[in-house]
């Protein structure tokens, strides 16, 4: 699996992965709706999937003396890796964000715990319908990759919508002096961490099965 | 288990919506060289891709050194070496850094002998792959499969595309590998001429069904080129792949045939004739103008 992740990040990784990913830092703007910045990793890895076909990478990858299953198991790690790196990145700019650039509590999701543990939920059903989809037909990634990026779109403006419609659930969330703000805060992070790795489980048994059918 | 079969294909079937792998059985002797003719579409790409476990098999299997060859998938990986011609990958990669990523999967790459090999076929590391020609990609593709020691090469075509030139420093290569290395090559093309070169057994395969297999010399033994002027009718029906110009006529007819042409000059037909033979049949030449 190391040889397998190490493939992955000398050979599939291209320049558009490594920009969309660190965009992840604009979380910084103030009285920007903080979510939207943990968008752009997501368009960093479905750049992968075109591009890799594009360079044969499924083929390169299957003419390699490794299990079949294995190839997918190391393309959710490597996508799960680009996630965690994002939000990695993410976290000393939204920190400046919250210390330096703003103190205003927005009607809306602003830095807190909960925010990575919801950012966490996002990147989750982003992995869930993206990979078991595009490993059906590894050559045709455009629709899976459509379509998943709309879904989370969506996703993202519901939750932002709830905070804007609901001012009492964002200024809760927001809100680091009372105890039970702060421990809804790291509830909602620890479930975030915890669906996403559960989750790696039950993305490699459907995209497993899918890949094996999968004629190359 | 028969020892003297590194690989055995048996009852192979793959179905598709248009076409059907139809049950094919055939083995692979030890260290030798075997031509898999068919014309396109046959079902020799499916053949070698449903080997090395690339597609979903719908019936049969395949055994390496008498198990199952998934039973142990990434150690028999390993002993196999598999080359498609025309297929490159990661083209605006450097090629030491697709050598650095594939070697690492291999227990047995032999670096040095991957350095001797690049060397010997004049391949620059630092050039990106799609600055390599097609004969270059082929002999870097050969030199990764030659390093980690394979046992068994599949080639698809690899010589497709090449000048003679290369062709035939390839096909030196090969003969090479297969008598110094030890080396099983399956080896499809449709330079049949190429296999008349190299090959100790052949592998016919016809609409996905194979006609023959067993030994080169065998096979050719049973046809005959036959030229002469002016065939008698009652013979013509005899005669497959006819052809004339001028007042010279040439076909293929069966060995068994052959005393039927005595007047006639009989030789011994190459493998492209026979094939010709076997796939058009007693079809006469058409005319296009």
């Amino acid at each position: 699996m190391k040889n397998l992740l190490y493939k992955e990040f000398k050979l599939s990784t291209n320049v558009q992965t490594i920009i969309f990913t660190i965009l992840a830092c604009l979380v910084i703007i103030p009285s920007w709706p903080s979510l939207i910045s943990f968008m752009y990793p997501l368009i960093a890895i479905i750049t992968i999937f075109p591009i890799s076909s594009a360079n044969q990478d499924p083929l390169y990858t299957s003419f390699l003396p490794i299990k079949k299953k294995d190839i997918v198991k190391a393309r959710i790690l490597y996508i799960m890796c680009i996630e965690i790196i994002a939000i990695l990145i993410s976290i000393p700019f939204a920190l400046i964000r919250k210390y330096l650039l703003s103190s205003i509590i927005l009607n809306d999701l602003g830095i807190n715990l909960a925010l990575y543990g919801i950012v966490l939920f996002i990147y989750t059903i982003f992995n869930l319908i993206l990979i078991p989809w595009v490993y059906k037909k590894i050559d045709k990634t455009a629709l899976p990759t459509t379509i998943s990026t709309i879904i989370i779109m969506f996703l993202i403006v519901l939750i932002m919508m709830v905070f804007i419609l609901i001012p009492q659930a964002a200024f809760f969330i927001n809100d680091y002096s009372t105890l039970p703000s702060l421990l809804t805060q790291i509830s909602v992070l620890t479930l975030g961490i915890l669906l996403f790795i559960s989750s790696y489980f039950l993305i490699y048994k459907l995209a497993g099965n899918n890949f094996l059918k999968t004629d190359l | 288990m028969n020892n003297d079969y590194i690989l055995e294909v048996k009852h192979l079937t793959k179905i598709y919506p248009s076409f059907k792998l139809n049950d094919i059985s055939f083995n692979f002797k030890r260290n030798k060289i075997m031509g898999f003719i068919g014309r396109n579409g046959a079902g020799k790409t499916t053949t070698m891709k449903a080997i090395y476990n690339l597609i979903k098999i719908d019936g049969g299997e395949i055994l390496y050194c008498g198990e199952n060859i998934l039973e142990n998938e990434e150690k028999n990986k390993n002993e196999i070496g598999l080359l498609f011609g025309g297929l490159s990958f990661y083209l605006n990669k450097k090629v030491k850094a697709i050598t650095d990523v594939t070697k690492r999967f291999y227990k047995e790459f032999d670096y040095d002998l991957y350095q001797r090999w690049i060397s010997f076929f004049d391949i620059d590391e630092n050039k990106k792959i799609k600055e390599l020609s097609n004969g270059m990609r082929v002999k870097y593709n050969l030199a990764i499969a030659l390093s980690h020691n394979a046992k068994i090469l599949l080639l698809d075509e690899p010589t497709s595309g090449l000048d003679p030139i290369s062709r035939d420093e390839i096909l030196d290569c090969f003969n090479q590998i297969s008598s110094k290395e030890n080396v099983t090559i399956l080896f499809s093309t449709h330079v049949i001429s190429d296999l008349d070169k190299i090959a100790d057994d052949i592998t016919y395969i016809k609409e996905g069904k194979i006609i023959y297999t067993g030994d080169i010399f065998s096979f050719k033994n049973d046809y005959l080129k036959v030229i002469g002027q002016n065939i008698d009718e009652n013979l013509k029906e005899k005669v497959g792949h006819y052809r004339k110009k001028f007042d010279t006529f040439e076909g293929i007819i069966k060995k068994s045939d052959a005393q039927l042409f005595l007047n006639y000059k009989l030789e011994e037909a190459t493998l492209e004739d026979i094939m010709l033979f076997i796939e058009r049949g007693h079809e006469d030449e058409k005319f296009i103008i």
